[in-house]
C-alpha cells in the first residue's frame, strides 16, 4: 500500500511541478538532487562545478517537465539530462580530447583484485583519467550505454569510443595494480 | 571477466552514492526559475503586441482603402440665387425633376417654376463641366433645361418668389420624363393658375407624381418581355456593386427608382 501511495504521490508531485508549483518542485529537487549530484560528480572533478551543472540540469528538468510522458522512470529521465549537461560543460571548458587513432586492443589483464575499494578511492581512480577516457568509461561501464550511443552523444566514431574505453581500462588497471601492490606490501588487519 | 566484475562493483558502489548539495542550492535554482519565467512572460507579451499591431495596421489599411473606393465623388456647387424680392408669399414652389434616360446615362433637368413675376435662375451644374443656364422669366413658367450628361448632377434651384437668401443643393434622382410629359405638366400648372391665383405646393407635387407614374407605366408597357436570366443577372450585379455604383444605378435607372427632390424654401 505504501509503495502504491508513494507512486501516486510522485505522479501527482510531477504534475504539480509541471504547473510550476514551487513546493512540488522543491520536493522533487530534495528527493533527487543528492543522486544527481553524484552523477555529475562522476564526470566533473570539482564538486562545486558539479553542483552548478546539477542546478542547470534541474532548471531544464522543471522547464521541460511538461514533456515527460510517464513512459519510463522519472529518475532515468532526469539522469539523462544530467549526463547531457555534464558533457556540455566539459565541452564548453574545452577539456575533452579524443584520440582518433584506431588500434586493435586486447582484453586488459587485470591482476587479481583482492582489495575492496571504497567509493572515494573509486572516484579518485576515475578522476585520474583524462576527460575523454573518463567520459567513455563512465558512459559505458557505469551508465551502460553502447558504443554506438556513446559515439552519437559525444560526436565521435564508434571505433574511437572503443579505443577510448580500452585506454581508460588500461590506465585504471595500472592504477589498481599499483594500489594492489601497495596494499599487499602492508598488512591489513 | 575480471574487468567486468571490477567494473560492476564500481557501478554498484557509485550508484549507491549520494552527495548532499549545498544549503542554498534550492534558492539559487528557484531564483533562476523566476527569472526565466519572467523572461518567457515578457517575450510572450511582446509577440502578442507585435501580432496585435500588425492586425491593427491591416484592419486600418483595409478600412481606409475601402472608404476611399466607396466614397461618391460628388462635387457640389453652390449657386447664388437671384435677388429678386417676392411680392407673393404663398406661392413659391420650385419643382425640379431630373430626368434620366434609361438606355444611356443622360440626365435631364426639368424645372418648373411657379410663374408670375418671377425671376428664375436656373443653374444646372454638372459634376465635371459646369454649365450654367440661367433664365429669366418674368411671366411663365416652365423652364426646361435639358442637358445630357453622363455624370451625376446637382441642381440647385433658387426660389425667386421669396426673398431668396439661401442656396440650396439638390440632388436629383432621375426619372424618365419626356418632353411631352413636361409640356403636359406645365400646361396643367397653367390651368391651375388660371383657376386659382395661387398654386399650392401640394398640387404641384401631385401633378409631378402623376406624371412620373405615367412615365413609369409607359416604359413598362413599352418594354419587351422580361427575361429571367436578365433579372437574375440584375440581382447578382446589384449585390456585387459597390455603394458608389449602386448610387449611380439608382439615379440612372428609370424603372427601378423614382426619386423626387423638392426644394422648399422658406420665406
Amino acid at each position: 500500500m505504501k509503495i502504491i501511495q508513494f507512486y501516486r504521490n510522485e505522479t501527482q508531485l510531477i504534475k504539480k511541478a509541471a504547473k510550476q508549483h514551487r513546493d512540488a518542485q522543491r520536493q522533487l529537487y530534495e528527493k533527487h538532487a543528492p543522486k544527481m549530484l553524484s552523477v555529475c560528480r562522476q564526470y566533473i572533478r570539482d564538486v562545486h562545478f558539479a553542483e552548478e551543472v546539477m542546478l542547470s540540469g534541474f532548471l531544464k528538468v522543471f522547464m521541460n517537465l511538461h514533456t515527460f510522458k510517464f513512459e519510463g522512470s522519472f529518475e532515468g529521465w532526469i539522469r539523462r539530462i544530467m549526463i547531457r549537461e555534464s558533457i556540455s560543460f566539459l565541452r564548453k571548458e574545452k577539456e575533452v580530447f579524443f584520440t582518433e587513432d584506431v588500434q586493435k586492443y586486447t582484453e586488459a589483464s587485470w591482476d587479481h583484485i583482492n582489495i575492496e575499494l571504497e567509493v572515494e578511492q573509486i572516484q579518485e581512480l576515475i578522476d585520474s583519467l583524462p576527460n575523454g577516457y573518463r567520459m567513455v568509461f563512465v558512459l559505458y561501464a557505469i551508465e551502460g550505454y553502447k558504443h554506438k550511443e556513446i559515439a552519437s552523444m559525444l560526436g565521435i566514431a564508434e571505433s574511437t569510443s572503443k579505443t577510448q574505453l580500452f585506454k581508460a581500462r588500461k590506465v585504471l588497471q595500472q592504477k589498481v595494480n599499483q594500489q594492489n601492490k601497495k596494499s599487499n606490501g602492508t598488512i591489513k588487519i | 571477466m575480471a574487468p567486468l566484475k571490477f567494473e560492476d562493483s564500481i557501478k554498484e558502489k557509485l550508484e549507491q552514492r549520494a552527495i548532499t548539495p549545498s544549503r542554498d542550492s534550492w534558492e539559487q535554482l528557484a531564483n533562476q526559475m523566476d527569472i526565466l519565467e519572467k523572461k518567457k512572460k515578457y517575450s510572450n507579451i511582446r509577440w502578442y503586441a507585435i501580432a496585435a499591431s500588425v492586425m491593427g495596421i491591416f484592419i486600418l489599411s483595409s478600412v481606409f482603402f475601402n472608404t476611399k473606393n466607396t466614397s461618391v465623388s460628388i462635387d457640389p456647387q453652390v449657386v447664388d440665387a437671384s435677388n429678386e424680392e417676392l411680392k407673393e408669399t404663398k406661392s413659391k414652389q420650385l419643382v425640379e425633376v431630373q430626368n434620366t434616360k434609361q438606355e444611356s446615362n443622360i440626365e435631364e433637368t426639368v424645372m418648373i417654376v411657379n410663374p408670375k413675376s418671377i425671376q428664375k435662375k436656373i443653374e444646372v451644374v454638372s459634376g465635371l463641366d459646369k454649365d450654367v443656364i440661367s433664365q429669366k422669366n418674368t411671366e411663365d413658367v416652365a423652364s426646361l433645361a435639358v442637358k445630357e450628361n453622363k455624370n451625376h448632377r446637382i441642381v440647385e434651384i433658387a426660389d425667386s418668389l421669396g426673398s431668396i437668401q439661401e442656396n440650396q443643393e439638390i440632388q436629383i434622382a432621375g426619372t424618365l420624363i419626356s418632353d411631352d410629359n413636361v409640356a403636359g405638366v406645365v400646361a396643367q400648372i397653367k390651368e391651375l393658375q388660371k383657376r386659382d391665383a395661387d398654386v399650392t405646393e401640394d398640387e404641384i407635387n401631385e401633378l409631378l407624381l402623376k406624371a412620373q407614374q405615367q412615365m413609369a407605366t409607359q416604359e413598362i408597357i413599352q418594354s419587351n418581355t422580361v427575361s429571367a436570366s436578365a433579372l437574375l443577372l440584375d440581382v447578382e450585379t446589384e449585390l456585387d456593386e459597390t455603394f458608389k455604383n449602386k448610387v449611380f444605378e439608382a439615379l440612372k435607372s428609370g424603372f427601378k427608382k423614382v426619386k423626387t427632390a423638392v426644394a422648399e424654401r422658406e420665406n
